[in-house]
């Protein structure tokens, strides 16, 4: 937000007054003269008013209540000059703006438009930096779930993972900084490995896209965006403190960035997060062993001309998660042991100490992007990133085990991926990528075996085109993928090694209508593929924690899903509506199904199950609806609706999120020029039981009754010039509700986190150079 | 100029590749030897009972539930055959047959006496047990290793030995912690 500071300061003319009638409205759509793509975040002003927007995401703006005559309207955007532009108003008047970012800053515009492109005509919703100062100290599962359409599937109240339209885990697509995250995702108690401190955006797309960001999107895609790197020239940093109540947590991340001027083509930005935490409680007692700790840091570097340019980035994240002491059963019996007790049977106090249970992941990432363009061929970029993920997980240590200061289980996997994206313009109207993707992964298990060693590498080939005029935008791509992989497969039982093959197209088609001023609505068709994960293929054990005996099957198949999705953005100044409706169907979808007999091992009896594929269809709608009667004051309304359906045996597909509405009031004002705003609002989360269940189920629990949970939160934002401070206050289940969640796999164990009061300072500045 | 670049940047392509395809095989594939790599050898895979007349001290057989490859298909699994109206002392043996030679297990039990209970348990009235062993605990809580089993009157049922791992919340009851074996024998009392 600060960038645009220096741009609406300038402006302090005064207006000339004029007779004439002042009913006029203003319109505007700013696009990149280049690339085509709408502008978001651009500054347009009228300079003799004094009054200023920002264009939202699809590069619009508007002025009412103007009097006709003569203004001078001035556009600018970041790093680009800004454009005057002498207009007369006569009467309702809509421009279409083009603004040049060829010389300055091309770099970032067209990143921005890339991603852009990518799901204009999918339903996208976006998480902006303003947004994510009220959520900060948040796992990206939990951030997320403020989003209709996303659940988070979690393990206790610290370890959760982002569902989209009821598919998680390695059926979405996470992004961290343009680098797709590669680590042990089938586990449902893994969640990723992402600082969100570091994102200064966060876009959840909805619905099968597999077109840019490879394989296996079938729920969607996650964009964990931190800001293009400065080019304002000067050092801007930002400070962020979280507190929490309820488990003593403590969150700080710092981040500096700056660009000096005679490097102007250099900038730089370091960034740290370090978070502690101890013991969560529920409503009426402490959960054992629930405390946390994480560390992370990145660093990056640019150095962009507008011909050419390179970034480096480099990002480490470690974190040390307790399990829940209760939450580790043995075996069946004490599964069962367990639900039937209302609460753990530990006495649990107040403790940062994290015992056995436990995991522990350290993930890097590091990449390199570098590009070229010129007016005729566009621009061509590189990408080369390495991750390495290692996990531990360390169950309680048994008296066979000879050194207690071991993991149960270690998992390494290594990725090395390389993208090259061909962005070209064809015509005035005409414009798409053409890209290129190869990669490779090794992973490597010590200890216990649940899923093989492995390496695969893949590759895939993309083009996507997007036509635009007048109000109409159709987007279509066509891509495919080819996946090699050899599994050394080693259980107590058998050892082999085995060499599979998939590969499958993936597409895309979609249109965007600007149907009216207030009206957007669009349409997509999607598919996408997934081949099946290893722990779907050859897992064979007892699966942590979970008292299953998980057998692979190493016959699947691929999935493919056909997704579409319809949407409308309705803007009227008392009404603001975003609705989508959506349809899933998923071919060969993997599940894990329960056979017989029990799996008798020397600790007890165990279910046993094994993945088998079935056609799965997932409908649905979205709802964000909001009410404005007076200027600061919103009623609004979220609700997300899922029904999934298993075709084969034409019943329910458990374990899928159940209807959710947040209904909610927020008054927001502005006290002074350096007051921008002071907020307060208070919601209510209604989770509703999930009815939607299989005639018959081998679930250990029914699911947990409904729940709703009071939220608060108060807060203001002070800015000077160089200074911005915001300060919030928000009370999480405010009433101290005890609840359990369908999707919590502790649900069988303990209640959910009780009351959570959390305090949260943001401090961001910018020091020009002078 | 242009040319340059465009040469350039096809070098790092094709030498990127050549990094690309040449995936490295698993740590774990080079070093078959490497004890980490083992795979999961660190488990019990035996319980074995091993009865004398408490009266005679005569040995009065061994009977045993053996997994030795972990899949949970027992290879062994056998009925305990006693006579009526005795009393037995049974005494547990937990084994690692994964490996070779085979470990035992018991004396981790016995080192570890404050963190583990074993538990009997059979449906009929025909068996009576009792606990002779006893941990560090003050006051002693018992172990279950070494215990006295009192047969009544024929017929067949079953006895379910647990071995539970307690760390450190050992309270001399079944209930807290979690189970290292659950072994349910067939016993035939004649």
């Amino acid at each position: 937000m600060a960038k645009y500071l220096s741009i609406v300061f300038g402006m302090l003319l005064h207006a000339a007054g004029f007779s004439q009638s002042c009913e006029w409205t203003l319109k505007g759509r700013i696009t990149d003269e280049n690339s085509v793509e709408a502008l978001e975040g651009a500054t347009v002003t009228l300079v003799h008013l004094q009054q200023s927007t920002v264009t939202d995401e699809r590069g619009r703006f508007e002025f009412r209540q103007l009097c006709a005559g003569a203004y001078q309207l001035a556009v600018s955007h970041v790093g680009c000059a800004t454009l005057v532009l002498p207009i007369t108003l006569t009467r309702d008047t809509l421009l279409k703006i083009k603004l040049n970012h060829q010389e300055a800053e091309l770099n970032e515009v067209q990143i921005t438009a890339a991603r852009r492109e990518s799901h204009a005509t999918q339903s996208a919703v976006t998480i902006s930096a303003e947004k994510l100062s009220a959520l900060r100290g948040l796992s990206l599962g939990e951030t997320l779930e403020k989003v209709p359409g996303v659940y988070a599937l979690r393990t206790g109240a610290t370890i959760s993972k982002p569902v989209i339209h009821g598919l998680y885990g390695t059926r979405i697509v996470i992004l961290n900084n343009g680098v797709r995250l590669e680590s042990q995702q089938w586990g449902s108690e893994h969640a990723p490995e992402i600082d969100p401190f570091l994102a200064q955006r966060i876009t959840v797309i909805k619905g099968a896209n597999s077109l840019r960001y490879g394989s296996d999107a079938l729920g969607g895609v996650i964009l964990v965006e931190p800001n293009p790197l400065p080019t304002r020239h000067g050092v801007a940093g930002e400070w962020n403190t979280a507190l929490f109540s309820n488990n003593a947590e403590t969150n700080v991340s710092a981040t500096v960035e700056g660009c000096h001027h005679r490097v102007s083509a250099l900038s730089w930005r370091v960034n740290g997060t370090y978070k502690r935490g101890g013991n969560s409680r529920a409503a009426d007692y402490w959960l054992q062993n629930t405390g946390l700790q994480e560390g992370n840091f990145s660093v990056a570097a640019g150095y962009k001309k507008p011909r050419a340019g390179a970034e480096v980035f480099y990002a480490r994240f470690e974190t040390r998660l307790g399990i829940l002491r209760a939450a580790h059963s043995g075996n069946l019996n004490d599964l069962q042991r367990a639900i039937a007790r209302t609460q753990p049977a530990d006495d649990a106090a107040f403790s940062y100490a994290i015992a056995r249970p436990f995991q522990s992941v350290v993930h890097h990432l590091a990449k390199v992007r570098a590009y070229v363009q010129t007016r005729q061929l566009g621009s061509l970029s590189l990408t080369l990133a390495f991750q390495n993920n290692v996990r531990k997980e360390y169950d309680i240590a048994g008296a066979a085990v000879q050194d207690k200061t071991r993991p149960g289980f270690y998992f390494q996997i290594q990725t090395l991926q390389l993208d090259a994206v061909w962005e070209h313009r064809v015509s005035e109207v005409l414009s798409g990528a053409v890209g290129w993707s190869v990669s490779t992964q090794t992973n490597n298990f010590k200890y216990a075996y649940f899923i093989p060693d492995f390496r695969n590498v893949g590759t895939g080939l993309f083009a996507v085109e997007r036509w635009i005029k007048g109000d109409w935008e159709v987007e279509a791509g066509l891509r495919m993928d080819y996946k090699w992989g050899q599994y050394y497969v080693r259980t107590t039982l058998q050892q082999y090694d085995t060499m599979l093959h998939f590969y499958a197209p993936s597409g895309n088609l979609g249109f965007e209508h600007h149907a009216h001023p207030h009206l957007t609505w669009r349409m997509n068709v999607g598919s996408a593929f997934r081949a099946p994960a290893p722990n779907e293929l050859f897992a064979f054990g007892v699966h942590h924690g979970a008292a299953t005996f998980e057998t692979g099957n190493r016959y699947l198949k691929p999935e493919q899903s056909l997704n579409w999705t319809a949407s409308l953005d309705y803007d009227l100044p008392f009404l603001t509506l975003r609705a989508e409706v959506y349809t899933n169907y998923v071919l060969r979808f993997i599940n894990l199904v329960p056979v017989q007999p029990a799996r008798l091992t020397i600790r007890g009896a165990f279910p046993s199950f094994e993945y088998r594929q079935q056609n799965a269809w997932l409908s649905g709608a979205d709802i964000d609806l909001a009410l404005h009667p007076q200027k600061g004051l919103d009623f609004f309304n979220k609700t997300s609706l899922l029904f999934a359906r298993n075709t084969a045996t034409r019943d329910w597909l458990e374990q899928m999120p159940p209807i959710r509405f947040e209904n909610g009031v927020r008054y927001t004002a502005t006290l002074s020029k350096r007051v921008k705003e002071v907020f307060a609002g208070a919601s209510i989360l209604n989770v509703l039981k999930q009815t939607f269940m299989p005639r018959s189920t081998n679930d250990y629990a029914p699911p947990p009754p409904a729940y709703w949970l009071l939220n608060l939160e108060a807060g203001l934002r002070w800015q000077s010039d160089i200074h911005s401070v915001s300060l919030s206050i928000t009370v999480e289940n405010a009433a101290n509700f005890r609840y359990r969640d369908y999707l919590d796999r502790f649900r069988y164990y303990a209640d959910a986190r009780g009351i959570q009061g959390a305090l949260r300072l943001q401090w961001s500045f910018f020091a020009p150079e002078h | 100029m242009k040319n340059t670049t465009f040469n350039r940047l096809s070098a790092i392509t094709l030498l990127s590749l050549t990094i690309l395809l040449h995936a490295c095989k698993p740590v774990c594939e080079r070093n078959p030897n490497d004890p980490e790599c083992a795979g999961e050898n660190e488990l019990i895979t035996t319980l074995r009972v091993t009865f004398t007349d408490s009266a005679t001290g005569t040995a009065a057989g061994t009977f045993q539930f053996k997994d030795a490859d972990g899949d949970g298909l027992p290879e062994q699994l056998d009925t305990l055959r006693l006579s009526a109206n005795i009393t037995y002392l049974a005494e547990l043996k937990f084994l690692n047959e994964s490996v070779s030679p085979a470990e035992d297990i018991t004396p981790n039990i016995a080192a570890e006496s404050n963190d583990h209970l074993i538990i009997f348990s059979t449906p009929a009235n025909s068996l009576t047990f009792r606990i002779t062993d006893y941990d560090n605990n003050t006051p002693p809580l018992p172990l279950g290793l070494q215990s006295y089993w009192r047969s009544a009157s024929a017929g067949s049922s079953t006895v379910q030995i647990t071995l539970r791992h307690q760390p450190g919340i050992k309270d001399g009851t079944p209930n807290p912690g979690d189970t290292d074996v659950e072994v349910t024998f067939p016993v035939q009392i004649q």
